[in-house]
């Protein structure tokens, strides 16, 4: 029996050292960072921060997001051959077409709210751990996750109307089923954030002397929201709301600071060509004008297929594609830039026009080509079918024709007009007069407003939205006006969504 | 923790290191006693290997394939050398997608040495479930299956706890040739096979393509300017497409095979050697496909002392696959879609200048393999020890350039380059007590340690300069690179006791101890008990009845960690790089040009709090032969349970996450199966017949039993797990035919039932509302069918006569469906014409009439509820088939003197495979099908093939 005690020994001996094998098992994973290992220095944060501002990209470029939701419904779009595409233009959105199902599903917005609060709640840790990670750096970041949680809650009230409000991150695995909070409940909470973080924002981020992750003003510019960035979408909620005294306060706030920013009126070849103002690296003296912008820097290797209105609009010899999915139609064309002097889209009778906005005026499909970063705008060739423009939400003319709109709506028609004229003039349109052009009508200028902004922003996710402003103003359309009372201007919410959470009830226009 | 303390800062290897010299040390301090121990317990499920070694099979999967009870193999593509899954007794998690079988195969051991398999990372980065990064190779046809002695299914719970969590799926033990035991030391092998290409292809034209359509134009009498046609349907006089289909000959080709083996060994009982070498090739019947492989090996055995016997044996292999040039597969590597909207037209001008077109392509795909061991045996008396070294090593390979001509001008590069590597080490002690020979005790521990590393870099590049540079560094591509890597590690200790009274009873206990580092730290070990318990009747009861050769009855159970494929879930909750992208965008992974960090939200939240999943297994068997063993029998009835198993589940999604993962999830596999193997005619008389058959049938049923946090069911995207249901069921919606008018559409106060808000109409799909609320949503959807088979099994039957044999196998797979992608998508041109997505591209198949029907109902093509949505049971198929999978004809040539050498056997045979399948499936083959139960018409098909060989040694 000697012998077993001499071989058990060992074997104890053995079941040991196999504990002992904690540190063995105890493998570094380069797969992800737990959370001990994030929040840790300057670069944790940076990377937070443009996860927030990644994430809020994905938001709007899935399915084409900013495009679908903005320009398509009732809007002056004709569809190729796209089913799904053709009914979201006829408003049928409850069909079963994978598009639209992926466009009801919020969840890539909560991306974004989950993300900001995370960033919140976590960065302040940042600055005990590490020291070039200052408490003024800590200030913009935060204000920045704030501005951008309120835009995606501005974004989204502007989809689906009373959305759940989420506040804080609960990331800790707790998943409560939240209801929905009527949209101007979240819209106040997000005029409060928004209102908060314009407190912090600066116009630029770092100087030479105090550099923000590293870079000052310039390489920041048209890249992170700024001062003018909230004023700006302060702007539209307000408008949104019908608050028009507030649009015309942020509005004058962002004109009258814009310098500040950089941020200038584009010529009409800094807006359309491919290296113009959608580019994400044109140069430094335009990208000021991206007041909220969204870029894709081909560069870096984040110009992609899909999450760009190129992707649905371009096609041969621009692209490689025989025909566009969706297109301006020709008599639609000449029915909304009806001046020949149009240096966007002016045609006269012999059919010469501006190429600005349209390519191809002869075949049967026009090419909407107002935005063509094909590449990084400058391909050998366009074979490659990726694309690097930005998600542009709005620009100095937006916010200038917002101001008009809101004038007009404050009755201050003198004052709105120059604001038009300014926008007209910059696209080789005559001066109008209040009186004799437009016979002292109130109603005439706002619908010349709202002309303008289709004209001057086709393309860019506004048609839809400006369409129930403008209903909700001058109520001429019978059709929409009911859209407006009985819910049907929003979205109905995704099957999934619903699934996951019993207390989201759908949108009643869509029941 | 211990008495040895080891700082944080030595490293890892140190730690192993130190560990396996302590084993090593353990080996020789180890006294007395002797008696070898064989871990082989008696089992009918070992594979005549004599038999199939005549196939032109190239892989396990093939071998096992209807061989033995309880084990289902299907090959979903003749493409050669391509994936292919192995399951013993059913499933044991859910498996939707290719990503998810890693996890419930069963593990292959050469010669013990459990093999390295893809892991499923190499499909995180993949947008589309068709292919895994990299060659995409089968890992298991690169063995030389000339050089395999025996081939075994493990799946007595007790032994597969031996194994360890590896084997928690069961396990699949091959033994090679591993030295020379006397006889003829020199054998030699060779086939020459051809592969036939399909002789009948019913080609079909834009003629049949437009007359398709029309049927329902006509129906619902659609007016002309609503009858869509793509363009290319739109002009009759286009010859390309609406001239004589005559593609199939530039796709279909016959080609030849062959396999040439050898093998050399030399030495004596103490010190012996075999060396083997083996090239083979095997062919696809489509686009070129072929897989080549080159094998090397080498064993070594040696007996330096009495009690020492070293084992070493090196096996290398190297492997070249050619794969298809579907745009589909194409498309889904590059993740750039183009206009899918105009097929390759039908014609074989078209088809011939497309395949000129990829004169300039490079699509290299190679694996290396290299395993092997050492072991040291040491017995002594009572006591044995051993001790083992075991490596197993892959690369994957992948370097492939498609030029501007196939893709709008847009040229693409693919390089990958990976490896997986493995190292065990391993030792184990016993003694044996035995008491008069009445009661036997044998105590037995064994250790060891596993780990295993992932690595690969990855680039994808497009749009170069010239079709002359297709390399990276010359060509001016836009550049995206990957770099992944994964390591797993698991620490394993076990206790046996093995009780033997008499030869009548025997009773085995085994306690295991595992830690694993895909675990979360607090929760890395786990502890397992086991137990077995066998009575041999006949030799208690029965002594004296001839006619039962042996009778014995063995219940075993076990418990046993399963190991996790990933590491996803060890460091709980996590923050990650790649979360910004979206739907039909993915590794967008910086915002601004700088690396972004955020929570997995596609992924999914992980928690703390997740534990090891576990296998419980309970087997019962009886085992009996007749006629001094010429008839076996073997009855099993087993259960397993996979419990506290890991799954997304829905969360609201109003934090961002699409899912999260929670622990809990219990799947049942209950089975009953059968083998019988019997020498009808002994033939022990010369000249008479001589006749072997051997039978095995097998019944699975799973049912998932639990779900976490008690949930009755989760929707994992077009899949539904239910309490109570199987795991393997499709989720359909049960249709009933179509409305022929409009008052047919049922109504409830007055509102018509609906879809989506949208009112059924005349010409939509009678689709039952089975919660009766007037709505058609996801709750009508009901779970139906299975995608796996319920009843599996096969035949084989030898003849031999004189110097003729003769035998041919039968198998069947019985009981499943599968849901036809293929009838829906043509069905479904409406949708799928002009949707920039990959399931609207279209092969050169596209123009091929497999055996369809075309049944279904008619639809109105305008319907706005998309009638032919793939997830309703008119596409759901039986899939029952009966396949006579090969057929052997041999001959031995009587022995004659060639000069001096006597040539001592030398046989001819004939194979003649894949003869003839009896289905009802209208989708051609049955066995052409997604595991996951979808069949999407893009496998390549399983060729029939006829091949003449020789063997002989000397």
């Amino acid at each position: 029996m000697r012998t077993v005690f001499r071989s058990f020994l060992p074997i104890a001996l053995a079941s040991i050292v196999l504990l002992s094998c904690n540190d063995f098992l105890a493998v570094d994973s380069k797969r992800g960072a737990s959370e001990g290992q994030q929040w840790e220095t300057l670069e944790d944060t940076r990377a937070a921060l443009m996860g927030v501002y990644g994430l809020m990209r994905a938001a709007l470029a899935e399915n084409n997001t900013h495009w679908i939701c903005g320009d398509l419904r009732m809007g002056d779009f004709t569809s190729h051959n796209r089913g799904d595409i053709q009914c979201v233009i006829n408003s049928e959105l409850s069909k079963p077409h994978a598009l639209l199902t992926g466009v009801s599903n919020w969840r890539r917005f909560y991306a974004v709210i989950n993300a900001a609060a995370v960033f919140i709640e976590k960065a302040p840790r940042t600055v005990e751990l590490d020291r070039s990670y200052s408490a003024q750096n800590l200030e913009y970041d935060i204000a920045q996750a704030r501005a951008i949680r309120a835009f995606a809650y501005f974004y989204m009230v502007r989809i689906w109307g009373d959305v759940p409000l989420v506040t804080y991150s609960y990331d800790n695995g707790s998943f409560p089923a939240l209801y929905r909070s009527g949209a101007q409940t979240v819209l106040n909470y997000a005029k409060v954030e928004l209102l908060a973080a314009a407190q912090e924002l600066p116009y630029q981020f770092g100087t030479s002397a105090n550099r923000y992750y590293g870079l000052v003003g310039a390489d920041w510019r048209g890249v992170l929201f700024n001062k003018l960035s909230v004023y700006s979408i302060l702007a539209h909620i307000s408008a949104w709301e019908g608050n028009y005294a507030e649009t015309e306060t942020y509005a004058a706030y962002v004109l009258n600071h814009a310098s500040e920013i950089f941020a200038s009126y584009v010529s009409i070849a800094d807006l359309t060509s491919a290296r113009g103002l959608f580019y994400a690296n044109t140069v430094v003296e335009r990208r000021g004008s991206r007041i909220v912008g969204f870029n894709f820097r081909h560069s870096d290797n984040e110009a992609t297929q899909s999450g760009h209105i190129e992707q649905l609009t371009l096609a041969f010899p621009l692209v490689q594609r025989t025909y566009p999915e969706i297109f301006v139609s020709k008599d639609s064309l000449f029915s909304i830039f009806n001046d020949a002097d149009d240096i966007r889209f002016g045609v006269d009778a012999n059919l010469n026009y501006y190429t600005n906005y349209v390519h191809n005026l002869n075949a049967e499909i026009p090419i909407f080509s107002k935005i063509k970063v094909v590449q990084d705008g400058d391909a050998k060739d366009n074979d490659f079918g990726v694309f690097g423009s930005s998600i542009l939400f709005t620009r100095l003319e937006d916010v200038a024709l917002l101001r008009a709109e809101a004038l007009c709506a404050l009755n201050r028609s003198e004052e709105a007009i120059t604001y038009l004229n300014v926008i007209r003039a910059n696209r080789g349109l005559k001066e109008l007069l209040f009186k004799k052009d437009l016979e002292n009508s109130p109603e005439r200028l706002l619908n010349a407003v709202f002309e303008e902004r289709r004209k001057e922003l086709m393309g860019e996710g506004w048609r839809w939205y400006d369409l129930i402003r403008r209903q909700r103003l001058m109520k001429d359309n019978e059709k929409l006006l009911q859209l407006i009372n009985n819910g049907g201007i929003y979205w109905p919410i995704a099957e999934d969504v619903i699934a996951a959470n019993r207390q989201i009830e759908q949108n009643a226009y869509w029941k | 923790m211990s008495g040895i303390s080891f700082q944080r800062g030595i490293k890892k290897c140190i730690v192993r290191l130190c560990i396996l010299l302590f084993f090593g040390g353990l080996q020789w301090i180890m006294a007395t006693v002797c008696y070898a121990q064989d871990t082989l317990i008696y089992s009918t499920n070992t594979i005549d290997i004599q038999n199939l070694s005549c196939t032109p099979f190239i892989s396990v999967q093939q071998l096992l394939k209807g061989n033995v009870a309880g084990v289902y193999v299907q090959e979903n593509t003749g493409e050669p050398g391509a994936i292919q899954n192995i399951l013993i007794r059913g499933l044991s998690a859910p498996a939707f997608s290719n990503k998810d079988f890693p996890g419930v195969l069963p593990a292959v051991y050469l010669n013990g040495i459990p093999l390295i398999q893809e892991n499923p990372m190499l499909y995180d980065i993949k947008q589309y479930d068709i292919n895994p990064i990299g060659a995409a190779a089968n890992v298991l046809a690169g063995l030389n299956i000339a050089s395999i002695e025996s081939f075994r299914i493990i799946k007595d719970p007790l032994e597969l706890a031996k194994l360890g969590p590896l084997a928690s799926n069961g396990a699949v033990w091959i033994t090679t040739k591993d030295g020379y035991y006397g006889g003829k030391n020199v054998s030699a092998g060779v086939f020459l096979g051809m592969a036939f290409a399909p002789t009948t292809v019913k080609m079909t034209n834009g003629t049949h393509e437009k007359a398709f359509r029309q049927r329902f134009y006509d129906a619902y009498q659609v007016a002309t300017e609503n009858r869509h046609y793509p363009d290319y349907l739109l002009d009759a006089r286009d010859l390309n497409y609406f001239g004589n289909p005559d593609w199939a000959e530039s796709y279909y080709q016959s080609s030849p095979l062959y396999n040439i083996n050898a093998s050399i060994g030399g030495g004596a009982p103490t010190a012996n050697y075999v060396f083997l070498l083996a090239h083979t090739r095997d062919a696809g019947v489509a686009n070129e496909t072929s897989y080549s492989k080159y094998n090397v090996s080498f064993a070594l055995n040696m007996r330096p002392l009495d009690e020492l016997n070293v084992n070493t044996f090196i096996n290398v292999a190297k492997i070249d696959r050619e794969r298809n040039l579907h745009f589909r597969d194409r498309y889904a590597e590059m993740e750039y879609l183009v206009d899918f909207s105009t097929p390759i037209a039908p014609s074989n001008n078209t088809y011939t200048a497309f395949l000129a077109d990829n004169a300039l392509t490079k699509d290299d795909n190679f694996n290396n393999l290299m395993n092997g061991q050492l072991t040291l045996k040491y017995t002594k008396n009572r006591f044995y020890a051993d001790a083992k070294f075991q490596m197993d090593y892959t690369t994957d390979v992948r370097r492939a350039f498609w030029p501007t001509t196939l893709m709008e001008s847009v040229s693409f590069v693919s390089n990958f380059s990976g490896y997986n590597r493995r190292v065990i080490g391993d030792a184990s002690v016993g003694y044996i007590f035995d008491l008069a020979g009445i009661h036997r005790w044998d105590i037995h521990w064994n250790g060891s340690i596993l780990s295993d590393l992932y690595h690969y870099n990855y680039t994808r590049a497009f749009d170069g300069d010239d079709d002359k540079k297709p390399t990276t560094s010359s060509g001016n591509f836009k550049q995206y690179r990957y770099v992944d890597r994964l390591e797993n590690k698991l620490v394993s200790t076990s206790f046996s006791l093995d009780y033997k009274y008499k030869n009548w009873y025997s009773l085995d206990v085994l306690l295991r101890y595992d830690g694993n580092s895909n675990v979360q730290p607090d929760k890395r070990w786990i502890f397992t008990p086991s137990f077995s318990a066998k009575w041999n009747l006949k030799n208690q009861l029965f002594t004296s009845a001839q006619a039962l050769s042996d009778l014995a009855i063995n219940i075993s159970w076990a418990r046993v960690g399963k190991q996790l494929q990933s590491d996803l879930f060890a460091m709980g909750p996590r923050y990650t790089s790649s979360n910004i992208n979206w739907d039909g965008q993915a590794l967008l992974s910086s915002g601004n040009g700088y690396a972004v960090i955020t929570r997995p939200y596609e992924l999914g939240w992980v928690g703390y709090d997740l534990g090891w999943p576990l296998a419980e297994k309970i087997n019962v068997e009886l085992n009996a032969s007749f006629l001094n063993n010429r008839i076996q029998t073997s009855v099993s009835v087993y259960e397993n349970r996979d419990k506290n198993l890991v799954t997304q589940i829905q969360v609201p999604q109003e934090f961002g996450y699409k899912y999260r993962f929670a622990e809990g999830m219990e799947v049942g596999n209950k089975g009953l199966e059968l083998s019988l193997s019997a020498s009808l005619l002994s033939g022990s008389v010369p000249e008479k017949l001589k006749w072997d058959l051997s039978f095995n049938a097998a019944y699975n049923r799973n049912e998932l039993k639990k779900l976490p946090e008690g949930l009755s069911e989760i929707v994992i995207g077009d899949h539904k797990l239910q309490v109570g249901q199987s795991i393997d069921a499709f989720w359909v919606y049960r249709n009933e035919g179509v409305y022929a008018r409009d008052e047919e559409v049922p109504s409830k106060e007055g509102k018509l039932l609906s879809i989506g808000g949208i009112p059924f109409q005349k010409g939509d799909p009678r689709w039952v509302d089975v919660d009766a609320n007037n709505a058609i949503d996801s709750d009508d959807r009901v779970l139906k069918g299975h995608a796996l088979p319920p009843f599996t099994g096969g035949i084989t039957n030898n003849f031999a006569y004189k110097r003729f044999d003769f035998g041919f196998h039968f198998f069947f797979a019985s009981g499943h469906s599968a849901l036809n992608l293929r009838d829906q998508q043509r069905y479904d041109f409406m949708t799928l014409d002009n949707l920039p997505a990959l399931r609207s591209v279209k092969e050169i198949f596209f123009w091929q009439n497999t055996n369809q029907k075309d049944d279904y109902p008619v639809y109105n093509p305008l319907s706005n509820v998309h009638p032919y949505r793939a997830e309703q049971d008119i596409f759901l198929e039986k899939l029952s088939y009966l396949k006579l999978r090969n057929v052997t004809l041999g001959y031995t040539l009587s022995l004659k003197k060639v000069k001096d050498r006597t040539l001592e056997s030398l046989y001819f045979y004939f194979t003649a495979n894949n003869l003839f399948t009896v289905s009802g499936f209208t989708g051609d083959d049955p066995e052409l099908v997604n595991f996951n139960g979808a069949y999407d018409g893009y496998s390549l098909p399983i060729p029939r093939s006829v091949s003449m060989g020789v063997r002989f040694k000397f």
